[in-house]
């Protein structure tokens, strides 16, 4: 019985052209999944600095909206008998301490005020149901945000001091970065709280979660302006 | 194989570009968002100060028509600034409009007046022959402001309630009481902008004119001297016919036989009387003197009795430090500020050649001024606001239509001989400066010499306002109203 010879190349791979797919493959397909993760790891990365961001940016809005109206409605929306006699009633631009409502202190790095501070501010003002003490405080690394109606013979950083979390991972502390600085009416010169016309907000955020590429925690950086609109009392 | 390769690859690639894109997606949308919002704070804002602007009687484009027509402006009447898009409409009475002013109801608890109560004006924001639109805001509302709509109780008396507008007088608000020149009234205008990304942004502002303005309508007297130890001198006998001659001729043409000092409202309803009195003195303890020196009592006429005597002041108008801001806020918006130098003087040629009739002006001088016209010029008549504070010089052959303030040295000095020359509005002396230009701690001895006669001071309540409606009107609040986002 005569033997076939087979014709070379007429079906299947040589054992070559298969080891050279199979590394083409595995490399292509490594090469794309590699990709593949990195991307995926960038955009969570990116998402964890996004949701930051954003939380971020709700409160420096939030900041930037309270200071807005700060002082609203000022005393002489009253008759002096009233406005003595009830300082409720009306808003101070700014609270401060210590020795509220006596002397104001003197703000800034060397003043003698502790609110309005670097990392602790009270704004009066009224947003529809009566003038309130609204307080913005960094406790460690935590913004805090308490509300409490003003009212006479009550000391503002006690009615304050049920605040609650507002913005998670505010690193100014660690980064000795003031998260609240002032600039005052121009011409002043005692930089009393009532002085402040404007302030500027930082905000450091870290991300929640780590990024998963560097393992290291990401930090972003938001500024505001937030004019007092409000006249001196 | 390589069609598996490649598919497999390219399913790669998309998830990875859609992924990118998302996230690019996601950053714009959060930029867009904020930027959009603060787009309609900004437009927000520029309707505020576009009301704010039309509300002076100075500005080309007053609103003043669609206040009303009466002043003070009624409560429940109301005004809008309309700022429709190209081919849009804007209704803010119109419940279904995305536009509706909703806060109307919440501010007046009740829904926005229809007929004559109701006027509109078109925005003059968008600048005709240009395609340039302006800020986006939709409406800006303008309403008098009272206790309710304001949600504060100003006088603590009978809670908030709509039956009287609140005036302002330069340091406090209060419930008009229907007497004129009590203050100015306070306006609240409300802006609401929306922007084509649908961010919505209201704001308001509470507005008056400017503490000196409310001030200004607050003057009590024709004369007011106002301080401690004041001193007041009319015109003696002798050379009365003001040419200086000394041949003691008193020819009834000016001089001090026309002298008067009148508290009458020149500008009364015809067939009623009102006014202010002749000369105000602020001290009690001035008055014998004031008082005796002013006569004959023919010569000091009032509704008022008596109309020479003790009145009171804004508080804003009775300390050193509240005319010293007065002053400030006056230079602010002043169209000349002259400041001859120490020693020397101002004078009348130093004023601006367009101000006329129609066109008074507010001019500061930081020293002493002179209104005396050169010798064999004519007679110059000036219009406005005269603040000096130095001494004024007045030559009672000059004329001045408006209100003339004299603070700082507190010196008025008439003694130059003159007729004719008439004073019509108000003057207020006040000395708040000492010898060294320091502030006193309390006003001191304000002076007016009245001795080289002319035809005297003649109260004017439409000088007074003419001269009011020349500074602008100053913000007393702001606040955002809350917007949800329909």
């Amino acid at each position: 019985m005569a033997m076939k010879k087979q014709k070379h190349g007429a079906a299947g791979f040589s054992l070559v052209e298969l080891l050279i797919g199979t590394i083409l493959f595995t490399v292509i397909t490594g090469v794309a999944f590699s990709l593949l993760v990195s991307s995926l790891f960038r955009y969570q990365g990116e998402s964890t600095v996004t949701e930051a961001f954003q939380q971020a940016n709700v409160a420096l809005d939030q900041i930037v909206r309270d200071v807005h109206s700060a002082g609203y409605p000022p005393r002489s929306s009253f008759s002096t008998t009233v406005a003595s006699n009830n300082p409720a009633v009306y808003a101070l631009p700014f609270t401060w301490a210590p020795s509220y409502p006596g002397t104001p202190c003197t703000v800034g790095p060397t003043g003698t005020c502790t609110i309005p501070g670097q990392y602790d501010l009270i704004v009066e003002t009224d947003l529809g149901n009566g003038v309130q003490w609204i307080r913005y405080s960094l406790v460690g690394t935590t913004l805090m945000r308490g509300v409490a109606p003003k009212a006479r013979f009550q000391d503002p950083v006690a009615a304050t001091s049920s605040m609650v979390p507002y913005l998670d991972n505010v690193m100014n502390g660690s980064n000795s970065l003031p998260m609240f600085s002032y600039v005052f009416d121009s011409g002043t010169i005692t930089q009393t709280p009532s002085d402040i016309r404007q302030v500027n907000v930082s905000l450091i955020v870290q991300s929640l979660q780590p990024d998963p590429q560097t393992k290291q925690f990401r930090t972003i950086t938001l500024t505001g302006q937030a004019v007092r609109f409000n006249p001196n009392q | 194989m390589a069609l598996v390769i490649a598919i497999f690859t390219l399913m790669l690639i998309s998830v990875i570009a859609t992924a990118m894109i998302l996230m690019a997606g996601t950053e714009t949308a959060m930029k867009g968002n904020y930027k959009s919002a603060m787009h309609a704070f900004y437009d927000a804002r520029a309707g505020l100060e576009e009301g704010r602007g039309r509300l002076s009687a100075r500005n080309p484009n007053s609103i003043t028509p669609c206040l009303g027509g009466a002043a003070p402006m009624p409560v429940g009447q109301v005004c809008y600034i309309l700022n429709p898009s190209s081919g849009g409409t804007v209704d803010p009475t119109d419940p279904n409009s995305p536009y509706a002013d909703t806060e109307y109801q919440t501010e007046w608890n009740s829904p926005i007046p229809t007929g004559a109560n109701y006027n509109t004006v078109i925005s003059n924001s968008p600048i005709p022959g240009t395609s340039i639109a302006g800020p986006l805001y939709k409406w800006v509302r303008i309403t008098p402001r009272t206790e309710a709509s304001g949600n504060i109780d100003v006088d603590g008396i009978n809670g908030k309630d709509n039956l009287s507008p609140l005036f302002y007088d330069g340091m406090q608000q209060f419930l008009w009481q229907g007497v004129p020149g009590s203050g100015a009234q306070v306006f609240t205008i409300t802006a609401l902008a929306v922007t084509p990304l649908k961010s919505r942004r209201m704001v308001q502002y509470t507005v008056a004119l400017g503490g000196s303005a409310a001030a200004l309508s607050s003057v009590p007297a024709a004369l007011t001297l106002d301080g401690n130890g004041v001193s007041f001198t009319g015109p003696s006998g002798g050379d009365d016919d003001g040419n200086g001659n000394g041949n003691g001729n008193r020819n009834g043409n000016g001089g001090s036989s026309n002298f008067q000092i009148s508290g009458n409202d020149l500008n009364a309803p015809q067939g009623s009387q009102s006014g202010v009195a002749a000369i105000g003195y602020t001290n009690s303890s001035d008055g014998t003197n004031v008082s005796s020196a002013a006569t004959p009592s023919s010569s000091y006429v009032s509704p008022q009795s008596p109309s020479v005597g003790l009145v009171s002041l804004p508080p804003l108008l009775q300390t050193p430090s509240g005319l010293q801001n007065l002053v400030q806020s006056v230079t602010q918006n002043a169209d000349l500020v002259l400041s001859p130098p120490q020693g020397g003087a101002a004078d009348q040629q130093s004023l601006p050649s367009a101000m006329s009739p129609m066109n008074p002006m507010i001019v500061v001088v930081n020293g002493d001024f002179n209104l005396t016209h050169a010798g064999g010029s004519s007679a110059f008549t000036g219009y406005g606001l005269l603040l000096v504070t130095g001494t004024l010089r007045y030559d009672p052959d000059d004329s001045w239509n408006g209100v003339i303030l004299v603070i700082g040295k507190g010196v008025f000095d008439g003694s130059r001989n003159g007729r004719n020359g008439q004073i019509n509005g108000a003057v207020l002396v006040a000395n708040t400066l000492d010898g060294a230009g320091n502030l006193l701690t309390s006003l001191g001895s304000a002076s007016y010499n009245g001795s080289g006669g002319g035809n005297g001071i003649q109260y004017s309540s439409g000088w007074v306002n003419a001269t009011q409606a020349l500074l602008p009107y100053q913000v007393l609040s702001f606040r955002e109203i809350a917007q949800a986002t329909p």
